[in-house]
């Protein structure tokens, strides 16, 4: 068994929430990045008994991570089991739901839970505006913000909800708004909205799940409205992936398709990767460098407050070889009062100053002829 | 000089075979087993000492061979005439270590309806006119040949297998072995005397041994076969229960695997040259309806191997009329008591039983159930693990795609969560200071089935035995094979209730990846099931 961690003589105060916000507002550098990484560390080591008990099966020794890659990086199927801050239950005031739930163990079936107290919400919004600032209006135009999903209200357990509305208030012009619903989109309304946009020639910004725009897609081919010419300085983000909920195109193909649906260019396409277990997004950066002359290669580049490892896929621990398929593990200050070091279950790799996603993981795929385990549940 | 080498080998090959046949329980009567019992103990250290000696001596010389060369070979045998001015495509799958190029006869439905109907007009004539007697003389020359580790299609197979598929040259080795060991002509003889009475029934009208009216049997005037990818050099088996049968076999070879069908087709063709017409293997990507529908239509028999899904999918193209055998995805488990789990011998057994073809087969246990606490449990998963890594020494693992790899990451990765902050005991056992070799979960309480292979495994504590049924039977449609360590009495009741549950074997720790070929796969004959009777007064 490993060495109980002594983390007595260590700094396991709660790190004052404005030195996160610093960060976040200046960008920072690589030293602040690293000290500040640390002491989050810390002090989540000391005050999340369950992130406390992994890093003690993780680590040998608590004075080898002298370095945010040495952080152990919680797997996000540890947030099924465990509500984990650094803060007591009584201070949390939102729970965002994670996607997914672990079967069978009466102790996991259930899907997990995001805790934010209010420090951790404020950091959380700041980063939220900061990187869709630099990322999605940083040619400063301001939009008529379109959003297809369902209002906050009607979705208080969606992170990503609530991410956009964070957005809409910020950014969005007089006319921005929610088209979606539990039954789908409203195209009626939204083509009213976009129609209004266009005879003033105002940029629109539509923004919703990857799964709403192939059904927006979809609807808009079956009722022959289809190509629509959205004014100039017009953009989309999408998030999320599919989930089963609608085919799934490859990336490629997602913006071959919504280019040719809305008439804008494709680097006006954005992807945001977001996780309930991180607070921060990461954007593709093909708006952010559509300026430059030589434009970079399209990849998701973390914020300065973020970092992103590929992992060895057989040793977690250790970088993968570059260019290599291997586990994106996230580092977030914004997560604050959460674990920063998030396993996902993304498989990417790296790419100039950020990086693809590749794949999710397969999970409980059938071995061989032996019985896969979805298959086992599907009929037990 | 050399005669006398070469009969040494073929004398020591028997040798083996004879005591390979003992350990793993083929044609050994009931009454035996006590001395065969005896003779495996103390035979058991050289026997296994020989066989991993051989095997890695096999494996470096068929690497040896092949270094630096690149394989080519067409995976498609059509009867002559139809392979004519036809041109290969490559096939829709990359070669997972690279260095094999795998081609096949571009299938259209034409062609495949005119391959089903030369077999089932020419192919019948040709195999009924050879009595049953040679045929089954030409399949075990036939193991034989696929055995001797000279037979230049061999080595060839082991190196064009290991190359495409990732499994290692030693496990393919060990995959061709077992299979070609019960495939032997006692193993033909007794499977068509056990099932049929009297297998001269095939060759013309014969009376049955309890002396009723004389009958003629009949295999299928065509049997469509669809192989699956998970063992190699597997698809020899549906050939040669179509052969034993007297009928023509059109095999469809899978993307994963297509290498082996073909090289056996050619060892039969060279023993017996009138089979030209009978025996054909096919390759087209999966999922085609039109050509599926062709590869059945004239089909009366259809053996077909894969998930459940992939099996509905094929059994909407077989006729509605035509008969058939489709193995789906199961469930291999083991059940060890309070006095199983004192010998020392036992935890390496298990390990061979996860780490045989990788735990790709649907042979493999999906976990053992041990009658103990969870700190006898874990002791035992130790061990476990320890003989996992004994067996990787001859077993050597597959080699993974870097997909594979992390789907097999990231299951150890939730054993860890689930142990750590589950509330019912789990516990995940790994080799000292990692590395992830093999990894082990130990669980008590509610039983959950794990996705296992590639030396992944699982241990689940229970009070009693009766507590593993109750577990099991919620997935009682997918069981099939079990292994016991459990004392008699308790061990015949334990075998009844799962039995009757659905289970089709059982045998020792050790033995779940070696049934004989002629077992009853899924509770059915091998042979009976194939034939049409017809009573002839």
């Amino acid at each position: 068994m490993n060495q109980p961690i002594d983390i007595a003589s260590k700094d396991e105060s709660p790190v004052p929430k404005r030195e996160v916000l610093d960060l976040i507002g200046t960008g920072g550098d690589n030293a602040r990045f690293d000290v500040l990484a640390l002491r989050l560390f810390r002090w989540h080591v000391a005050s999340i008994p369950q992130y406390r008990a992994f890093c003690e099966r993780r680590l040998k020794n608590f004075d080898s991570v002298d370095s945010w890659r040495k952080i152990p990086a919680l797997p996000v199927e540890a947030f099924k089991y465990a509500e984990l801050s650094a803060v007591p239950a009584s201070e949390i005031v939102r729970r965002f739901a994670t996607s997914g739930t672990t079967r069978g163990r009466a102790d996991a079936a259930r899907p997990g839970v995001s805790p934010f107290d209010v420090e951790a919400l404020e950091i959380m919004h700041a980063a939220i505006e900061a990187n869709a600032a630099k990322h999605l209006f940083c040619d400063g135009v301001r939009c008529r913000i379109f959003v297809l999903t369902p209002q906050p209200e009607d979705a208080p357990q969606m992170i990503m909800v609530n991410g956009m509305r964070q957005v809409m208030s910020r950014f969005g012009a007089e006319g921005s708004g929610f088209f979606g619903s539990k039954q789908g989109i409203d195209l009626e309304r939204l083509m009213l909205a976009i129609d209004d946009a266009r005879k003033v020639s105002a940029p629109v910004c539509l923004i919703g799940a990857s799964f709403s725009f192939v059904h927006l897609l979809d609807a808009l081919s079956a009722a022959n409205r289809a190509p629509i010419v959205l004014p100039e300085g017009s953009r989309v983000m999408d998030a999320g992936g599919y989930k089963g909920r609608s085919r799934e195109l490859s990336p490629h193909v997602f913006r071959e398709l919504v280019s040719r649906a809305f008439s804008i260019p494709e680097r006006y396409i954005v992807n945001l990767l977001g996780m309930t277990e991180l607070a921060s997004q990461v954007y593709d950066n093909s708006l952010s460098t559509a300026g430059r002359e030589a434009p970079d290669e399209r990849c998701k580049v973390p914020p300065p407050w973020m970092r992103t490892r590929v992992a060895d896929v057989d040793d977690p621990g250790r970088d993968a070889a570059p260019g290599e398929l291997g586990f994106l593990v996230h580092y977030d200050l914004a997560n604050f009062s959460r674990p920063i070091a998030i396993m996902s279950d993304d498989l990417g790799r790296s790419v100039g100053s950020g990086f693809h996603i590749v794949s999710r993981v397969k999970t409980s795929e059938p071995r061989g002829c032996s019985v896969s385990v979805d298959e086992l549940w599907r009929r037990a | 000089m050399l005669n006398v080498r070469l009969r040494a080998d073929a004398l020591s090959r028997s040798m083996d075979l004879a005591l390979h046949r003992m350990r793993v329980g083929h044609g050994i009567p009931e009454a035996a087993i006590r001395i065969t019992d005896f003779i495996n103990r103390v035979t058991r250290d050289g026997f296994e000492g020989r066989e991993r000696r051989r095997v890695a001596a096999e494996a470096e010389a068929v690497r040896l061979a092949y270094e630096g060369r690149n394989i080519e070979t067409c995976v498609s045998r059509l009867p002559p005439g139809l392979a004519v001015g036809q041109k290969p495509v490559k096939i829709k799958a990359e070669a997972l270590l690279g260095g094999v190029e795998c081609t096949a006869i571009e299938c259209t439905p034409e062609l495949l309806t005119a391959t089903a109907t030369q077999l089932r007009n020419e192919g019948i004539k040709a195999v009924r006119r050879v009595p049953i007697a040679r045929l089954l003389s030409i399949l075990d020359l036939a193991s034989r040949l696929w055995l001797d580790p000279t037979y230049p299609k061999r080595s060839l197979a082991i190196e064009a297998i290991h190359r495409w598929t990732g499994f290692s040259r030693e496990m393919v080795i060990h995959s061709i072995d077992l299979e070609m060991r019960s495939s032997r002509k006692l193993d033909l003889w007794r499977t068509l005397w056990t099932e049929l009475g009297n297998p001269r029934v095939l060759d013309g009208r014969s009376w049955s041994p309890s002396g009723e009216a004389p009958t003629l049997a009949f295999g299928p005037s065509l049997v469509a076969a669809v192989f699956s990818s998970n063992i190699p050099a597997l698809p020899h088996l549906s050939y040669m229960r179509g052969l034993a049968v007297k009928s023509p076999v059109l095999g469809k070879v899978a993307s994963n695997e297509p290498i082996f069908a073909a090289l056996y087709i050619d060892t039969l063709l060279e023993l017996c040259p009138e089979l030209a017409q009978t025996l054909a293997a096919v390759w087209f990507p999966g999922g085609s309806a039109e050509l599926e529908s062709a590869m059945f239509a004239q089909a009366d028999f259809v053996i077909a191997y894969g998930s459940d899904a992939a099996l509905q999918a094929l059994g909407r193209a077989i006729p509605a009329e035509s008969r058939r055998l489709l193995h789906g995805h199961r469930m291999g488990i083991g059940l060890v008591d309070q006095k199983g789990l004192l010998d020392p011998e036992l935890p390496r057994q298990v390990a061979y039983d996860f780490a045989a073809f990788d735990g790709q087969a649907c042979l493999a246990p999906v976990v053992y159930f041990v009658e103990a606490n969870m700190e006898a449990a874990t002791a035992f998963a130790r061990a476990v693990g320890a003989g996992l890594e004994d067996h990787a020494t001859w077993l050597k693992p597959r080699t993974m795609r870097v997909v594979d790899r992390a789907a097999r990451r990231h299951v150890i990765q939730r054993w860890e969560i689930q142990a750590l902050f589950g509330q019912e005991p789990a516990l995940v056992v790994e080799p000292e200071g990692g590395g992830g070799k093999w990894a082990g979960l130990v669980t008590s309480g509610t039983f959950v089935p794990q996705p296992l292979g590639d030396r992944l495994f699982h241990i689940h504590c229970v009070a009693s035995l009766d507590q593993a049924v109750e577990h099991v039977r919620p997935f009682a449609r997918y069981l099939q094979n079990a292994a016991f360590a459990v004392d008699s009495p308790q061990r015949d009741a334990l075998a009844a209730e799962l039995a009757g549950l659905g289970m089709s074997r059982v045998n020792r720790p050790g033995c779940m990846p070696t049934p004989s070929m002629m077992w009853h796969h899924d509770g059915r004959l091998c042979i009976a099931e194939l034939v049409r009777w017809a009573d002839v007064a």
